[in-house]
């Protein structure tokens, strides 16, 4: 297996973080970190906190960088390659074209379960995930099995 | 929040050099002509070794080169435009033109990771790339990153 995809959903999904780069060392494949600025995620953010989307897709872009590259450091530090990306859209039309367009073999994702409307429409999105992604999925279970 | 990090001195603009360890030398040495630094060996090493386990070339035309390493006393960042691109094997294949250089100590995690994510988000922007690309001099660099860094 030579490409893997980290999808982080959010900075409460670190378990995964570390099953993805403990996957890829173990079988020597690039590690691709993808977070997605998601348009629904954005209003719905942007509507809680009383703000304008365009600053909070702003706020939202920035946290994924920081994930993104405290993720990196870490496998950096673990010899693994990593590369990172943000993108902008809906989360499953753009994992379906991320996963075909650069051949990913595996896709990992973290999911907390039990965290309200946020946690539920993570459910769902994971569903869609499984339903639509043309790849092997791993669903990391934060604080739980796998 | 990344004002506090540019120096005019730290900024250079040239036409063209021959590839991507060349124009992060002469970053390096940049800092070590203006007394930034001390030395330039392990900071090099640094960078080397973090640029072929992967290109830090992220996306239309810009690479980030980044490394933590106590071989500086802070967070250092140096700015290079290359007018005509430069090959830095970036992950979309497209020649880089502004490279920003970020190195910092191995304590200083926390505000390295959020200086690389804010020049990350910025340079996403098409018209920060068209304007910096533009620039002709430091002082010009530093007031149109200025304006995008909010």
């Amino acid at each position: 297996m030579e490409k893997i995809l980290l999808y982080i959903i959010s900075g409460e999904t670190r378990a995964s973080w570390d099953r993805a780069v403990e996957i890829s060392k173990g079988l020597s494949a690039t590690l691709y970190a993808l977070f997605i600025v998601d348009k629904d995620l954005v209003k719905t953010v942007a509507n809680m906190r009383g703000l304008n989307e365009i600053d909070t897709a702003i706020q939202i872009e920035e946290e994924g960088w920081k994930y993104l590259y405290y993720l990196e450091d870490k496998a950096v530090n673990e010899g693994v390659k990593t590369a990172l990306f943000v993108e902008e859209g809906d989360s499953i039309d753009i994992l379906r074209r991320f996963v075909k367009e650069r051949n990913i073999e595996l896709l990992i994702v973290g999911h907390r379960s039990g965290q309200g409307v946020e946690g539920r429409k993570v459910e769902r999105m994971i569903q869609q995930m499984i339903e639509y992604v043309q790849c092997p999925i791993l669903i990391e279970k934060e604080g739980g099995k796998r | 929040m990344i004002e506090e990090f540019l120096d005019e001195d730290l900024i250079i603009v040239v036409d063209k050099i021959e590839d991507k360890f060349a124009m992060i030398e002469k970053m390096i040495d940049q800092a070590l002509r203006k007394g930034i630094i001390m030395t330039r060996e392990p900071i090099l090493h640094k960078i080397r070794e973090r640029e072929e386990l992967e290109s830090t070339g992220v996306v239309e035309g810009i690479a980030i080169p980044h490394a933590r390493t106590e071989a500086v006393k802070d967070l250092l960042m140096v700015i290079g435009v290359v007018k005509e691109g430069l090959d830095f094997n970036s992950l979309d294949g497209k020649p880089v033109n502004i490279v920003f250089l970020i190195v910092a100590p191995e304590e200083a995690k926390s505000k390295y990771i959020q200086v690389l994510a804010r020049i990350s988000r910025i340079c996403r922007q098409e018209d920060f790339r068209k304007t910096l690309l533009d620039a002709t001099s430091p002082s010009e660099v530093i007031s149109i990153l200025g304006k995008f860094d909010t």
